[in-house]
C-alpha cells in the first residue's frame, strides 16, 4: 500500500487521483454534481488563500502533513461508543444498538421503533433524497468545500414533522488514521418539531473537516449543545462548518464550548427567514498553545426575526483566538432585532485574541447592536475578592468562570 | 487591636496621609474629615489596596499587617465595607459569600449559609431572590450598601472598617444598620471603625474614639466625642 504525505494546499492535486473514491470520483454519489462545482471553484482559487482566513493563523493547519494511504481498505475501529445515540464519520452513520432509538428488535433484524421520527440518511438506502440537498451546498470558496468534494459519501438524519426528540450525536474518529477526514452531513428538522441535540466532536490525530447542513423547517425548534473533545488536543486539527437555514417561524439555539486544540475552527453561517429566533452562545477556555477560531455569520433574509450572538473566550498561556461576527440584514428584513457580542479575557501577556464585527445593514427599520471587547482581569474585581479572603488563584478562577458564563 | 505607627500613604509618589499614629482597640471608633482628605484611602490602605504605597508600621492583633497580602489580612480578621461596592457580572450574591466563607474557613453547610444569607437579606428589606441577583450589578446604591452589611454579618470579622455605611440607606434601613452594628460590637472583642458624618449613627453607637483627618494629611485621635458634634454643627473650619 503506497503512502502519500500532503498538506491541505496540495490536496487539490489529488482529488481526482484515486487517493479516495470521493464524491467527485463517484459518479453515483448523490453529491457528485455539486462536488464537481466545488472542485471547479477550488481550482480557480485555493481556499487556503482565501482572505476570509486572514486572522485565523491558517499556517498551523496548512503546515500539518496528512498521511494518506492509497488503495487503503480503511479499517474501522471496532470500539463501541456507548454514550451516544448516533455515530457519524466519513460516509458512516449508525445508531448505537443500545440507544433508545434501537431496541432488541434491531439486533434480531426487525425494524427499530420510532423509525418514523428519526430517519438516517445514507447512500445505502434507496430513495434517500440526498441529492435534493445539493442546492444548499454550492461552492463557498472556503475549506468546507473540501468536505463536499472529498468525503466518501454524504450522511445525515431527518426528523419527521411534529416530533419532540432528544438525541446525542458523536462525530467520531472511527477510521483512526492520520489521513484527512471529511464529513458531509445533512440534518433535516421537520416542521413544528422540537429537537434537542447534543453533539460531541471527537479529536482526531490529524485533520478533520466537517460540513453540516441543518435545515430547520417552518416553526421547528432546534437546540444544539455542542462540545469538543478535551482529550488529544495537541494533535487535533478540526474545521467544523455549520450551515443553518431557518425557515419561517423557526427557532435555533446553539451552545458551543471548547478548550480549543492544535487548530480549531467552529464556523456558523445562518440564513434567517421571517419570524425566527436565533440564539448562539459560545464559551471557550483556551490555554497552552491551543487555538480556536469562531465565525458566526447571521444573514437576515426575512422580516421580524431576532438574533442574539454571544461568544466569549478566556485565554491563558500562549493561546490564540479569533472571532469574526457578521450580521447582514436584507432590505426586506424590516423589524429585525440583532445583537452581536464577543468578549475576550486575556490572562497572559502571550495570549492573542482577534475580534472583528462586520455589519451590512440594508434597511433602516431594524435594531442592531454589537460589542466586541478584549480585556484583562480587572484588578478592582480581584481586590474586592481578595478583601473577602479569596486569594488570587481562586479569585482569578472565579472571575474567569463568571466571564464565560454570565 | 489595630495600631498604626507613623503610617504614611502615597499614591503615585504623592503623600495623601502622613505619619499617622493611631490605636483602635475593641469598641466603636469614628473617623471624620472633609471630602477628599483620604478617609477611604486610609481604609483601603489598611486593607492592602495595591494602588497605594505605604510606609511605617501597622500591627493587627500583634502581627505585621503591612507584610500581608490583602486576602491574608481578610483571613486575619480584617473587613472593609466599600463606599462603592464592586459589581462583578456573572457572580451571584450568594456564590460570592459562599466562596468567601470557604476562604475564611467559616465551615457551614451550604444550606445553613443560604438560610443565614436569606435571613440577613430579609432583615435589610431585600427581596427573597436576593441571593440569586448578580453581585452589585442589579442593585441600587442603597442595596449595594446593604449587601456589604450582609457580608459583615456572615463573615463576622474581628475588625470591621465601614466606609460611610449609612449613605444611600433609608430610615428603616438605618435602624437595622444600627441594630446590626450594635450586635456586632456586643459580641465582645470586636473593633468597629466607621467613617461617618451622620449624627444619629454616631449618637446611637456611642463611640469610644474620634479620629479627624485634615487637609494636610494629618490625623488627630481623641476620646472627646463632643468634638464630633461640634463639627457636625459648625463644620470642619468652625
Amino acid at each position: 500500500m503506497a503512502e502519500l504525505e500532503y498538506n491541505l494546499k496540495e490536496l487539490r492535486n489529488f482529488f481526482d487521483s484515486g487517493i479516495r473514491f470521493n464524491n467527485l470520483m463517484n459518479e453515483s454519489s448523490p453529491m457528485h454534481d455539486v462536488a464537481k462545482e466545488c472542485y471547479a471553484s477550488l481550482l480557480k482559487q485555493n481556499p487556503i488563500d482565501n482572505k476570509f482566513y486572514k486572522n485565523m493563523q491558517l499556517n498551523t493547519l496548512n503546515n500539518h502533513l496528512n498521511l494518506g494511504k492509497v488503495n487503503s481498505t480503511g479499517n474501522v475501529s471496532k470500539h463501541v461508543d456507548d454514550d451516544y445515540d448516533i455515530l457519524i464519520d466519513d460516509g458512516l452513520i449508525s445508531i448505537n444498538p443500545d440507544s433508545r432509538y434501537n431496541y432488541i428488535e434491531m439486533r434480531s433484524g426487525l425494524k427499530p421503533k420510532n423509525i418514523k421520527e428519526l430517519n438516517l440518511l445514507s447512500v445505502d438506502k434507496r430513495n434517500n433524497g440526498l441529492n435534493l440537498y445539493q442546492p444548499y451546498l454550492k461552492p463557498t470558496g472556503r475549506l468546507s468545500d473540501i468536505a463536499v468534494i472529498h468525503s466518501l459519501n454524504p450522511v445525515g438524519y431527518k426528523i419527521s414533522p411534529d416530533t419532540d426528540l432528544e438525541s446525542s450525536i458523536l462525530y467520531a474518529d472511527k477510521f483512526a488514521d492520520e489521513d484527512l477526514s471529511c464529513n458531509l452531513v445533512i440534518v433535516d428538522i421537520g416542521a413544528r418539531s422540537n429537537v434537542n441535540i447534543s453533539e460531541f466532536i471527537q479529536s482526531k490525530n490529524g485533520t478533520k473537516i466537517i460540513k453540516v447542513l441543518y435545515l430547520i423547517r417552518d416553526n421547528a425548534t432546534l437546540t444544539i449543545d455542542r462540545s469538543f473533545d478535551l482529550d488529544n488536543k495537541d494533535d487535533s486539527l478540526c474545521i467544523l462548518e455549520s450551515n443553518f437555514v431557518q425557515f419561517p417561524g423557526s427557532t435555533l439555539n446553539v451552545q458551543t464550548q471548547s478548550e480549543g486544540n492544535k487548530y480549531n475552527q467552529d464556523l456558523m453561517f445562518i440564513d434567517v427567514y421571517k419570524d425566527c429566533n436565533t440564539d448562539i452562545k459560545g464559551c471557550h477556555y483556551l490555554y497552552e498553545n491551543n487555538k480556536n477560531n469562531c465565525v458566526v455569520n447571521v444573514h437576515h433574509k426575512g422580516p421580524n426575526s431576532t438574533s442574539k450572538v454571544d461568544v466569549r473566550s478566556v485565554l491563558e498561556d500562549n493561546a490564540f483566538s479569533s472571532f469574526l461576527g457578521e450580521i447582514k440584514v436584507d432590505k426586506i428584513a424590516e423589524g429585525v432585532d440583532a445583537d452581536l457580542t464577543n468578549k475576550n479575557l486575556l490572562c497572559s501577556s502571550k495570549a492573542t485574541a482577534f475580534t472583528e464585527p462586520q455589519l451590512d445593514i440594508n434597511t433602516k427599520e431594524i435594531t442592531c447592536s454589537h460589542g466586541c471587547t478584549i480585556s484583562n482581569i480587572d484588578k478592582e474585581h480581584l481586590y474586592y475578592l481578595n478583601s473577602r479572603g479569596i486569594d488570587n488563584v481562586a479569585g482569578g478562577d472565579m472571575i474567569k468562570q463568571c466571564f464565560l458564563t454570565q | 487591636m489595630l495600631v498604626t505607627q507613623e503610617f504614611t500613604i502615597k499614591v503615585d509618589g504623592n503623600t495623601i496621609l502622613n505619619d499617622l499614629t493611631l490605636e483602635y482597640g475593641p469598641g466603636v471608633h469614628i473617623i471624620m474629615g472633609p471630602n477628599g482628605v483620604g478617609k477611604s484611602t486610609f481604609a483601603h490602605a489598611l486593607m492592602g489596596n495595591p494602588n497605594y504605597e505605604t510606609e511605617g508600621a501597622v500591627e493587627f492583633n500583634g502581627k505585621d499587617l503591612l507584610s500581608m497580602e490583602t486576602y491574608e489580612r481578610a483571613r486575619a480578621g480584617l473587613f472593609i465595607s466599600f463606599q462603592t461596592p464592586t459589581p462583578i457580572e456573572g457572580l451571584s450574591n450568594f456564590q460570592f459569600i459562599k466562596q468567601a466563607m470557604t476562604s475564611l474557613e467559616k465551615n457551614q453547610s451550604i444550606k445553613e449559609n443560604l438560610s443565614n444569607f436569606r435571613e440577613s437579606a430579609n432583615d435589610l428589606g431585600l427581596g427573597s431572590e436576593w441571593d440569586k441577583k448578580t453581585l452589585n450589578v442589579e442593585a441600587s446604591g442603597g442595596e449595594k450598601k446593604k449587601n456589604e452589611l450582609i457580608q459583615l454579618d456572615m463573615l463576622d470579622p474581628q475588625t470591621a472598617i465601614l466606609d460611610e455605611p449609612d449613605s444611600g440607606l433609608d430610615i428603616d434601613a438605618i435602624k437595622v444598620l444600627v441594630e446590626k452594628l450594635r450586635a456586632f460590637v456586643n459580641k465582645g472583642d470586636k473593633t468597629l471603625i466607621i467613617v461617618s458624618h451622620y449624627a444619629e449613627l454616631i449618637t446611637k453607637l456611642n463611640p469610644d474614639t474620634l479620629t479627624i483627618l485634615d487637609k494636610q494629611g494629618n490625623a488627630k485621635q481623641t476620646e472627646d466625642i463632643q468634638i464630633a458634634y461640634d463639627i457636625l454643627e459648625n463644620g470642619f473650619n468652625g
